[in-house]
């Protein structure tokens, strides 16, 4: 984080289409959660200009059991440093995300994830390196749990053209119900060899040796399953440059785990 | 000549002539179902299989998802061609032209040395089949499938086109109602085959379609290992492979199946793979990829039984004008399996390489784990290499380990050899060698060296 960087707060969603625009170094936060506007499908277009440093929180915490779908896509501008924090909590939520990365630029992707009762979440993330240098690292981190449903398809796509691209792409699962369901697609498209990339999957549960060693200090398997949850959020958490989004999230994170 | 140029003679030149074509028509109709179907003095059940693919097929729409298949022109194919009506158990009694081209292939010289028995297919039909004595009396049964069909119909009732029906897409009801020739394998309750067995596939004449039926039993605590291999001269006019390859691999039984698919450039690849596996049972798929214009393969496990596991190692090479779309699927039905996949790739001159998998857990199978690594090597700035990994997890108690990596030759490697007195392209063929030897180590050596002496032939001309 930097220090004094300006604090951009999106107003909550009302339209069904919306272009925000991020001109300087800031931290840009948005939450879409019960004070935005019930759209079944909306739209969001997000523009990020040439060589400026941006940290972008999205929060989305929107407890309705009717479908909805967002459409998002990002373009990074030249030199442009982006840091994305984005936190999915609950919902039947469909999101198609489309990333574009322009030339010298650098994108830290953070995902996390929690899908529980029984709601449906679908993540398909396009990640296009169009043009020279560009760097991509993308980390994300789910769970499941009661009969929810998440499935989460991310792709890097490098095109012919897009030199010395280095891209890394990191997702984990943990699958905490025996009616829950799951689905990752890491996807890898390259179309030149200049490039360095590469992506990984893992999907488990808590195994029966760290059950049995919490167990054995008198934590039961519920308390054992709380404290996987937090602490795949706690990783995402720490990153955060803002107290007050870090605070709201740990908040309902609670609210969901109690 | 090089050895790389020798191999590239013998898969893909060696054309002989095909006067037996005359006899045949292109594009696919009713009659000539009918025609496969008396030819072959077939039961009544399986001419109604034939008639019920072919309406499936008629009805299926092209696959849309993966490499473009609208430049097939499927009434340009040649559905059936009989080169020769006998079929030989002694080389001497194959046809001359056609035992050179094996001879050329190296088939009978590897019969002698390395092999418990060999099948060979020309055109439509298999021209030679031989069992060594000692399996024989063993109780395996090593056959040309039509034979196969006449001699033992209860087996082939019981499980032809079980594991792949003919609905499962639209080459797979192709399949069912051409058909011809291919290897019947059944290996009796704990017969271990300690040599491998092998059948290879030959198209000879322009514009063919080749539609070879595997079915392979491996009854309970028996062990085998197959090897398969095909190829086909070029003619620059598209040929199309759509064979079928149905493996049951019973309670603690193990099987290999190893295959080095030589199509030539202007086939297309269509091929369908699936084995079933029980009880604490155990599958591996080694496969390379080398020929074809388009492939489309991708071998799937079905692990039915508590404790199955399967391997799947393979290897793709695409080069300029290719797309290798292949990969591997592996569906665990039952508690306590386990799957490895490792696929590598390499792509040149623009050609193209996917890996394309499933993993997919039911619910009902605790326990699972699985690992799956691809490699993909891109020797140039305008090839392509796409990996779609595709995980459907069900149930909460299982491990999945994906990894995958694409890049190019590394430049400090390369310098590394180069100032040890290797040229550029003896140490390009050295780390290429070293890329694939995960796949290779599992050959027999004669096909490790085939493999290494296709990918030589594919890298020569430079490298981008």
């Amino acid at each position: 984080m930097i220090a004094n960087k300006k604090i951009i707060y999106i107003e909550p969603l009302k339209n069904k289409k919306r272009n925000i625009v991020v001109d300087e170094d800031s931290v840009v936060i948005e939450v879409i959660d019960e004070d935005s506007k019930d759209f079944d499908k909306f739209k969001t277009n997000i523009s990020i200009a040439d060589n400026i440093n941006v940290e972008y929180v999205y929060l989305f915490n929107k407890n309705i059991t009717s479908p909805i779908i967002e459409d998002r896509e990002i373009k990074l501008g030249i030199n442009t440093r982006l840091k994305n924090y984005y936190c999915y909590l609950g919902s039947n939520f469909t999101v198609t995300l489309k990333q574009q990365l322009d030339s010298h630029s650098e994108l830290d992707h953070n995902v996390v994830f929690l899908a529980d009762q029984k709601n449906n979440l679908n993540i398909q993330a396009k990640n296009n390196f169009l043009y020279p240098k560009a760097k991509g690292v993308f980390t994300i981190q789910g769970i499941v749990k009661d009969q929810a449903r998440a499935g989460y398809y991310s792709s890097i796509i490098i095109d012919q053209i897009a030199k010395d691209a280095n891209a890394k792409l990191e997702m984990s699962a943990i699958n905490l119900s025996k009616e829950a369901k799951i689905s990752l697609v890491p996807a890898l498209k390259v179309a030149t060899n200049q490039v360095n990339a590469s992506h990984s999957a893992r999907i488990s549960n808590l195994s029966k040796k760290q059950l049995f060693y919490l167990n054995s200090r008198g934590i039961d398997k519920i308390q054992a399953q709380e404290l996987l949850i937090q602490s795949v959020f706690q990783s995402f958490l720490d990153k955060l440059p803002n107290e007050e989004i870090k605070n709201k999230i740990e908040a309902l994170l609670k609210n969901k785990l109690s | 000549m090089s050895k790389a140029k020798d191999t590239k003679e013998k898969l893909w030149g060696n054309a002989n002539p095909a006067p037996y074509m005359q006899a045949t028509s292109r594009g696919l109709t009713k009659k000539i179902v009918k025609q496969i179907s008396a030819s072959k003095h077939e039961p009544n059940w399986m001419l109604q299989h034939r008639l019920d693919s072919l309406e499936l097929f008629k009805n299926m729409p092209m696959p849309n998802w993966g490499p473009d298949l609208s430049k097939l022109d499927l009434d340009k194919i040649t559905y059936f061609a009989q080169a020769h009506d006998q079929q030989a158990t002694d080389w001497k009694d194959v046809p001359k032209d056609i035992k050179n081209t094996f001879d050329k292939l190296g088939i009978p010289q590897a019969e002698q040395k390395a092999l418990a028995g060999v099948g060979a297919q020309y055109e439509s039909t298999v021209i030679y089949h031989n069992l060594k004595q000692q399996w024989q009396d063993q109780g395996v049964i090593f056959e040309d499938m039509d034979v196969a069909l006449q001699k033992y119909p209860e087996l082939m009732s019981e499980y032809f086109m079980k594991a792949v029906p003919s609905h499962l897409h639209k080459f797979t009801a192709l399949h069912g109602a051409v058909w011809s020739g291919g290897t019947f394998l059944y290996v009796p309750k704990g017969v271990n085959i300690d040599l491998p067995l092998q059948a290879y596939f030959r198209m000879n004449a322009k514009g063919m379609g080749q539609f070879e039926h595997t079915l392979i039993i491996v009854e309970e605590d028996a062990q085998a290992h197959y090897i398969e291999g095909c190829s086909a001269p070029r003619y620059g006019v598209d040929s199309l492979h759509a064979g079928c390859v149905e493996i049951y691999v019973k309670k603690n039984a193990r099987f290999r199946y190893s295959s080095v698919e030589s199509w030539s450039k202007d086939a297309y690849n269509l091929n369908t793979k699936r084995a079933i596996v029980e009880e604490n049972a155990r599958i591996e798929w080694v496969g390379g990829n080398f020929g074809s214009n388009v492939t489309m393969l991708y071998p799937c496990s079905v692990l039915k039984g508590l404790g199955a596991s399967a391997d799947h190692l393979g290897l793709a090479f695409a080069n300029s004008g290719q797309i290798q779309d292949a990969g591997a699927k592996v569906i665990h039905l039952a508690s306590q399996t386990s799957s490895n996949i490792v696929m590598k790739s390499i792509s040149k001159g623009g050609g193209v390489s996917l890996y394309r998998g499933l993993v997919d857990i039911s619910a009902k199978a605790d326990n699972v784990s699985i690992s799956v690594n691809c490699d993909a090597l891109l020797l140039d700035d305008n090839s392509h290499s796409d990996t779609i990994p595709v995980m459907k997890i069900n149930n909460a108690t299982a491990t999945v380990v994906h990894e995958a990596r694409a890049g190019k030759i590394s430049a400090k490697d390369l310098f590394y050899l180069q100032s040890r007195g290797l040229s550029e392209e003896e140490a390009i063929n050295m780390i290429v060698n070293g890329f694939i030897e995960p796949i290779t180590r599992e050959l027999p050596l004669e096909y490790a060296v085939e493999m290494n002496r296709m990918i030589e032939l594919e890298i020569e001309g430079g490298i981008g």
